[in-house]
């Protein structure tokens, strides 16, 4: 602007001005004159093009198929792909529907898995859809209720006016205590609608079990958007898409939150069977801790004792806020089998009854030592798995002790390989690019897996392995009579109920509590 | 406990090393700005790449208080004149950072790696051999002056920091303190939850050696979503080196030469947070795992038993570099011309070899040919030697090499020199002693030496030369920095 070109001379007015500058496409000269029938034209950007040397730079690179691809001609294809290909995100009420179509469905791939693996009876999917259709009420409320917003898009509709009116009130209600109209629905939920099916249908199945089986075994559980299919997966939103991943596993009394909870939202206790059968669960803790049948009765009578009854009651409530551990009813039989086991051997090795003393509980926790070390049937192997989806990785290495054994090893790289990978794999194979296909399928082929031998193998069956251990323990408790360790007793009320915790989902601290909580009303209950 | 092979992408670290790279990069300026203008004399700016690479030694606080008056000197003085020329007057410390806001907008991190071409030159250097000991610098930075620094490349973060969370504050607390900040261990997703003990074994077994299980852990790393390869390649090699099949690892690093080339263009910033440089190329910086593959490649075939087979590979190594040597990252590169020259040293030694074998065979035209043909691969490994040592930064044992090439010329002509030489008669099996150092990278000159002239072995050994800062080929097995 400010720079002058030299000239003619002006001349307007008796100008002398020989210098010019272009304002707004005329020539003006510096005193303000512009030139006459001098327009300039826009033409700058020809002049540069036919000026300046173009270069232009062919960034030619191979793809994996070895034909030459230029980089930027890649991004541009991948642009204009994208662009046609997109698939919107659906939000809002449809966005719902589709969410809840995307979980039934993962619920009955769980169903169809049940089934399967564990031999569910052929009533189980029957009674899992009816649990569903009574989620789905609650679920009704939120996508067809008429609150505030909702009513001024609907005024269009063809719906009568006092209709809405009823429907408004009614609502009203519902969004007064749920103000926020959640769906209240996670992986978990899946996890507590087959629980609640299962303790109506009597199964021995608890919650530990279900951890196991999402876990290690391979229920639908984690990452299950996957198992959608592709245009659902690319219609969901990521909220949801996140909810159906599931993250991280379930802990701190999630899933008995959960079960509680969902239990009272399709008002479970009224229309079911509701009380868990203690009994069995006791049962059933007492063989996968190896302890012989004795304690069995023992805490069978304590429960009577304490509880006057078999069967509790499952603990339903409302709101968002956890209760305290022991009001949880599994925890509360998990607590009352370790009070149990606890009370037993102190009251033994007090007496000197010379039964179940601190020998026995040495004897027991070298037997859990060595099976630990190298766990034989399916359920000592699901506990190493289940540990180690538990504890994270730096803990182990900075506890020092915890460094796995070879077998360990070896039996948890089996798993992943079978389990995780497999999933894994299947997951890849649809998501990747050819590209990357090719180029991944080389470099596997150049590292391929190795399949240690025994994977093979089948497990031995839990009973044959239990009674094998039984056999074993006698022997090792006669040699292991003399050896006196006064802290015994206590280290293996620790390992029972650490192995409990882990495999109910719970903290160290909550079963602990749980199980002080328990041993304080026994007190109690003697002192009246 | 290890760092998980994964990219990471979470702004939360993106964060912190922007304020980490942002401290160092305006502690080192005013560290230049500070010592340099003090002691500007004329010599000192060749030297002072070396000196800011390495740590700054605080001194004893005796001679500090002295150099406290000194700079309060300074400072007086320096204030009087800004009040004479008008300037309001501050606080000592505001009128420092004038010079910082102009390069503010820039990416910290990038600003840090123009100083360095290399992710080893920014690592410290340490010593430990007592006979590759030099004096130490004598240089000293007062206690004084650190206070000064510190507080400068404080005051430039903070405005940063004030939009940051507490967490990160916290974070560059510690950092600057000189802590490590170690991640709570918690539960988090299922599938990293695996990954991370897969990744403790594969390191933990590493450690103790249990080569199989590490196998192990490494194939099925590699096959997971998540898992980069370009921040495992280095251990993966070593295991397939380890496990016996050299072949496996050649081509494991020839995988991602060819995978992972740095003509891919890719959006450094966004999606892979960590370092570009310390985990693949660029335009400008070859990338580790190709200088790993050459130098496999060169070592793997030089431990060939058979003579053809020899040849062959050598070959087309020799064909590899030359088509490599072409294109940007390589040509620049002093060490690709480095292996270059070497390679073409091996097979004249080779070829001389098989040529004094065949001296009886060979006769008139014949001998001409196969004499010619050492020594253009000679002359070959001259010139590229010559393009090493365009760039000065890079070292190697010039004169061993040379005193090599020459020895290789002569003895093809011994017999017509002198008949009476010591001669090439009982080199014939010499080249076993090169068949044991093939994993150890770390000395040229083990690799040279054996050839075919031990008759001047020692001569011309001089023995400074070795430690003379010959560091370049080590295979460099930076990861990727701990956060």
């Amino acid at each position: 602007m400010s720079t002058y070109i030299k000239g003619p001379v002006c001349g307007v007015g008796n100008c002398r001005s020989r210098l010019w500058r272009i304002i707004d496409g005329r020539r003006t000269c510096q005193y303000g004159h512009v030139m006459e029938g001098d327009v300039e034209y826009n033409d700058d950007e020809d002049d540069v093009n036919a000026m300046g040397v173009i270069t232009r730079r062919l960034n030619l690179t191979t793809n994996a198929t070895g034909n030459f691809q230029s980089s930027l001609g890649l991004s541009q294809s991948q642009r204009s792909v994208l662009g046609t290909n997109k698939t919107e995100k659906i939000y809002g009420r449809d966005g719902k529907i589709l969410f809840i179509k995307s979980f039934q469905y993962v619920l009955k791939r769980q169903t169809e898995w049940l089934m399967e693996h564990e031999s569910f009876p052929e009533s189980y999917s029957d009674l899992v859809k009816l649990i569903w259709t009574m989620h789905l009420k609650h679920v009704d409320n939120i996508l067809f209720s008429n609150n505030g917003t909702d009513q001024l898009n609907d005024y269009e509709s063809d719906e009568g006016q006092a209709d809405d009116i009823a429907n408004y009130s009614a609502a009203g209600q519902g969004s007064k205590k749920n103000r926020v109209k959640k769906l209240r629905l996670s992986m978990l939920s899946s996890v507590a609608i087959h629980y609640l099916a299962c303790l109506h249908l009597g199964l021995p199945v608890f919650t530990n079990d279900f951890l196991r089986w999402i876990c290690v075994d391979g229920l639908p559980y984690f990452r299950s958007h996957l198992l959608l299919p592709k245009e659902w997966q690319d219609k969901l939103p990521n909220y949801y898409l996140q909810i159906l991943e599931a993250g991280k596993p379930p802990h701190e009394l999630q899933i008995q939150h959960k079960v509680a909870q969902c239990a009272q939202l399709i008002d479970f206790k009224t229309h079911f069977r509701s009380a868990i059968p203690a009994p069995v669960l006791l049962l059933k803790l007492n063989l996968l801790e190896r302890l012989p049948g004795e304690f069995y009765s023992f805490s069978k009578t304590l429960l009577r004792l304490l509880y006057n009854s078999d069967s509790l009651p499952i603990l339903t409530y409302d709101d968002d806020h956890y209760r305290k551990p022991y009001q949880y009813t599994d925890v509360k039989i998990c607590s009352i089998f370790i009070a149990a086991v606890k009370l037993k051997l102190l009251a033994d090795q007090q007496f000197k009854l010379d039964k179940f003393d601190a020998v026995f509980a040495s004897t027991w926790l070298k037997m859990v030592k060595q099976i630990d070390e190298d766990p034989k049937n399916k359920f000592d192997k699901a506990r190493l798995v289940l540990k180690m989806t538990y504890s994270p990785a730096s803990t182990l290495v900075d506890n020092g002790l915890d460094t796995l054994s070879n077998a360990n090893t070896s039996q948890y790289l089996d798993w992943i390989q079978g389990t995780l990978l497999a999933a894994e794999e299947s997951h890849l194979e649809t998501t990747q690019t050819l590209d990357e296909k090719i180029s991944n399928r080389k470099l596997h082929s150049i590292i391929p897996l190795k399949n240690t031998s025994n994977s093979s193998l089948e497990f031995p069956a839990f009973i044959d392995d239990l009674q094998a251990g039984f056999l074993k323990f006698q022997p090792m408790y006669e040699r292991n009579a003399e050896t006196q360790n006064s802290n015994s007793i206590v280290d293996m009320v620790n390992k029972i109920t650490e192995d409990l915790c882990t495999s109910f989902g719970l903290s160290y601290e909550q079963l602990k509590s749980s199980t002080e909580h328990t041993i304080q009303a026994i007190s109690d209950s003697a002192c009246l | 406990m290890f760092q998980l092979p994964v990219i990471d992408r979470s702004s939360r670290n993106r964060k912190r090393r922007k304020i980490r790279y942002q401290y160092i990069n305006s502690l080192k300026r005013k560290y230049d700005q500070l010592c340099n203008s003090t002691g500007d004399n004329s010599g000192v700016s060749t030297e002072d790449s070396s000196i800011t690479t390495g740590i700054l030694t605080p001194e004893n606080s005796e001679s500090s208080e002295a150099e406290a008056a000194d700079l309060e000197k300074k400072n007086r003085r320096k204030r009087r004149l800004q009040s004479v020329l008008g300037n309001a007057l501050e606080s000592s410390d505001d009128e420092i950072d004038g010079d910082e806001n102009e390069t503010e907008d820039n990416d910290p991190r990038t600003q840090f790696y123009e100083n360095y071409m290399k992710p080893q030159h920014t690592f410290e250097v340490w010593k430990l051999n007592p006979a590759h000991r030099v004096p130490i610098h004598r240089k000293r930075v007062t206690f004084n002056t650190i206070k000064k620094l510190e507080k400068a490349a404080t005051k430039s973060v903070t405005k940063n920091l004030n939009y940051q969370t507490k967490k990160s504050n916290m974070y560059f607390q510690a950092l600057k303190c000189g802590y490590d900040v170690y991640a709570k261990p918690q539960l988090s997703n299922q599938k990293f939850m695996h990954l991370a003990h897969l990744n403790q074994l594969l390191f933990t077994n590493v450690l103790n050696q249990n080569w199989d299980t590490a196998y192990r852990c490494f194939s099925i790393l590699i096959r997971l979503e998540e898992v980069d390869v370009r921040s495992l390649w280095s251990i993966g090699s070593e295991i397939l080196g380890t496990l016996g099949d050299s072949r496996n690892n050649e081509a494991f690093l020839e995988w991602l030469a060819h995978v992972f080339s740095s003509r891919i263009q890719f959006n450094q910033g966004t999606n892979y947070s960590l370092d570009p440089v310390f985990r693949s190329g660029s335009r400008t910086h070859t990338p580790t795992f190709v200088l790993n593959w050459l130098w496999t490649r060169l070592f793997n075939a030089s431990v060939i038993s058979s003579s053809t087979e020899k040849e062959r590979s050598l070959q087309s190594l020799i064909d590899r570099l030359d088509e490599m040597v072409l294109s940007p990252p390589y040509m620049d590169d002093s060490e690709v011309w480095f292996i270059f020259g070497l390679t073409h040293l091996v097979t004249a030694s080779e070829l001389s070899l098989m040529f004094r074998h065949n001296k009886e065979i060979l006769l008139g035209s014949r001998a001409d040919i196969a004499r010619n043909q050492v020594i253009q691969h000679i002359n070959h490994s001259k010139n590229c030697l010559q393009m090493c040592k365009t760039n000065n930064n890079y070292k190697f044992p010039e004169n061993l090499i040379e005193q090599q090439l020459i020895q290789l010329e002569r003895s093809l002509y011994i017999d017509e020199l002198s008949s009476s030489d010591n001669g090439p008669s009982d080199n014939s099996d010499n080249d076993e002693s090169m068949a044991s150092d093939s994993g150890a990278t770390d000395d040229e000159l083990r690799d040279v030496d054996p050839l075919d002239t031990q008759q001047y072995q020692m001569d011309n050994l001089n023995p400074d030369l070795e430690p003379s800062g010959f560091d370049v080929p080590i295979p460099i097995r930076f990861g990727y920095e701990s956060d």
